[in-house]
């Protein structure tokens, strides 16, 4: 039913930094990491899923050396777009930026997406990502920063354009905080922004990742541990159709995309009574995954709703494409009074691209 | 992939859901490009929607009922605005921390 567009790679959760909020808990310490052979082989089998981009993350990519090109220049050979998403440890100087950059473009990287907030200056000096941004842009690569934001967050997107001198191309965006992984334990006191929203989840099925455990997840796996979201525990290239298949059919998946965490969490509450926290205390869907699978209580019930509530949910995604409204952005902008058809994710990027007008701002 | 090439059901576990005919489906979606019958639909897309078999419950119909409710014709309401910022879309979204941007960073 849903189509994956995007996907992503977990290709280790070891990193340098060891960030307060990060939703891996990575950090040197943390071993695990994908097999090389195995990254190649589930690449190669991409393209014939109708797959536009291949995400490559972590933990930190980069620090899987000459891997990195490999995987990209696989990538590329099936005709997909590639993302690296960074901290951009490695750019100390301009030097360090542009030989580390100049590796990953050479194989045919697309993208470069920068990790950067507070929690992420106790371990990497701003300068250091600047190297990066500036060396990107050299190679002509698509910058986007992405900063993760509590309430009482200092840096904003509107800091890091100023303090990085961000072209009108460039992507920068915030994030709220998802109080998961490490941050669950470490950000537990902190405020959470108040303009944070819960919805479709956009990435469900659309965006399917291979965790840097061997296991095929059904979304970007802010969560990776959750059986709920598993798709296979234990990936073999050679199952992705089928793999693919079974994940299309599952109520549960076309729910999450359609209404969202938080929305089932909902509907529990109303049918069966379970308690739920109220959605003040929700930093966002990832955080509202975290409590639907995770609640015992939820989890004796959630069989039955899901064969309860399945004709609707199915009835939903099939009312909406004969709209023509079933993708991703339809379906948010739905829940949040906007209506955006018929665009896709790689449109969107490449409209990003085209270049604006003198007098744009 | 053309709508009408989904399956009419899913599963939970053993269990398969199915919803509707391949043939009311298919009517469906021809008679929602009819503007008469669109405007029918959408002032009452769940009772609209049941005469081909197909449920929705009462949120998302009063939800598509609001959405719908000023355009003429399915094209019209298909117009894409194209003003949605990417960042807008994700934040609205509740975009997770750093590995959401890491799966998908602009939608």
């Amino acid at each position: 039913m849903i189509a994956p567009t995007t996907f992503a790679v977990h290709l280790t959760y070891t990193c340098p930094l060891a960030c307060a909020h990060c939703c891996f808990s990575s950090s040197p310490q943390v071993k695990d990491r994908l097999d090389p052979d195995l990254v190649l082989e589930t690449i190669e089998g991409l393209g014939e899923h109708g797959i536009e981009l291949a995400a490559f993350t972590g933990g930190e990519p980069f620090l899987l050396g000459r891997h990195l090109p490999r995987f990209i220049r696989a990538a590329k050979e099936q005709g997909l777009r590639t993302r690296v998403v960074t901290s951009g440890y490695f750019g100390r100087t301009p030097k360090a930026a542009a030989r580390r950059l100049g590796e990953v473009v050479d194989a045919g990287l697309d993208e470069l997406s920068i990790s950067w907030d507070d929690f992420h200056e106790e371990f990497v000096d701003f300068r250091t990502v600047r190297n990066v941004a500036a060396a990107a842009r050299q190679f002509d690569l698509l910058v986007a920063v992405n900063v993760v934001q509590t309430a009482e967050s200092r840096w904003t997107a509107a800091r890091v354009r100023k303090e990085l001198g961000v072209q009108v191309d460039d992507v920068v965006m915030e994030s709220p905080v998802n109080l998961t992984g490490r941050a669950e334990r470490e950000l537990a006191d902190e405020p959470l922004r108040e303009d944070r929203a819960l919805g479709p989840c956009p990435y469900v099925l659309t965006g399917p990742t291979l965790s840097a455990k061997g296991k095929l997840l059904a979304c970007c796996g802010v969560i990776p541990d959750t059986e709920r979201l598993v798709i296979d525990p234990e990936f073999r290239p050679d199952k992705l159709d089928a793999d693919l298949a079974e994940a299309r059919s599952s109520v549960l998946f076309s729910w999450l995309y359609l209404r969202g965490p938080y929305a089932i969490l909902q509907w529990l509450n109303e049918n069966y009574g379970v308690e739920i926290p109220p959605p003040e205390l929700v930093g966002g869907n990832c955080q509202a995954c975290k409590h639907l699978f995770e609640d015992p209580a939820i989890e004796e019930i959630l069989d039955d709703a899901l064969l309860a509530k399945g004709p609707e949910v199915v009835g939903e995604y099939r009312l909406l494409e004969s709209l023509g409204a079933a993708d991703p952005l339809s379906v948010v902008g739905l829940w949040s009074g906007r209506i955006t058809m018929q665009t896709r994710p790689s449109e969107r990027w490449d409209q990003a691209r085209e270049p604006k007008p003198a007098s744009s701002p | 992939m053309s709508p009408l090439e989904h399956p009419l059901s899913v599963k939970h576990g053993e269990e398969e859901i199915k919803i509707g005919d391949q043939a009311e489906a298919e009517q469906l979606s021809t008679d929602l490009q009819n503007p008469e019958t669109f405007r029918a639909f959408a002032q009452d897309p769940k009772g609209f929607a049941g005469k081909y078999g197909i449920q929705i419950d009462d949120t998302v119909s009063g939800r598509l009922h609001e959405a719908l409710d000023k355009a003429d014709s399915l094209g019209a309401f298909q117009q894409d605005e194209g003003e949605v910022s990417c960042t807008a879309v994700a934040v609205a979204m509740g975009a997770a921390a750093v590995s959401d941007t890491k799966a998908a960073l602009v939608i």
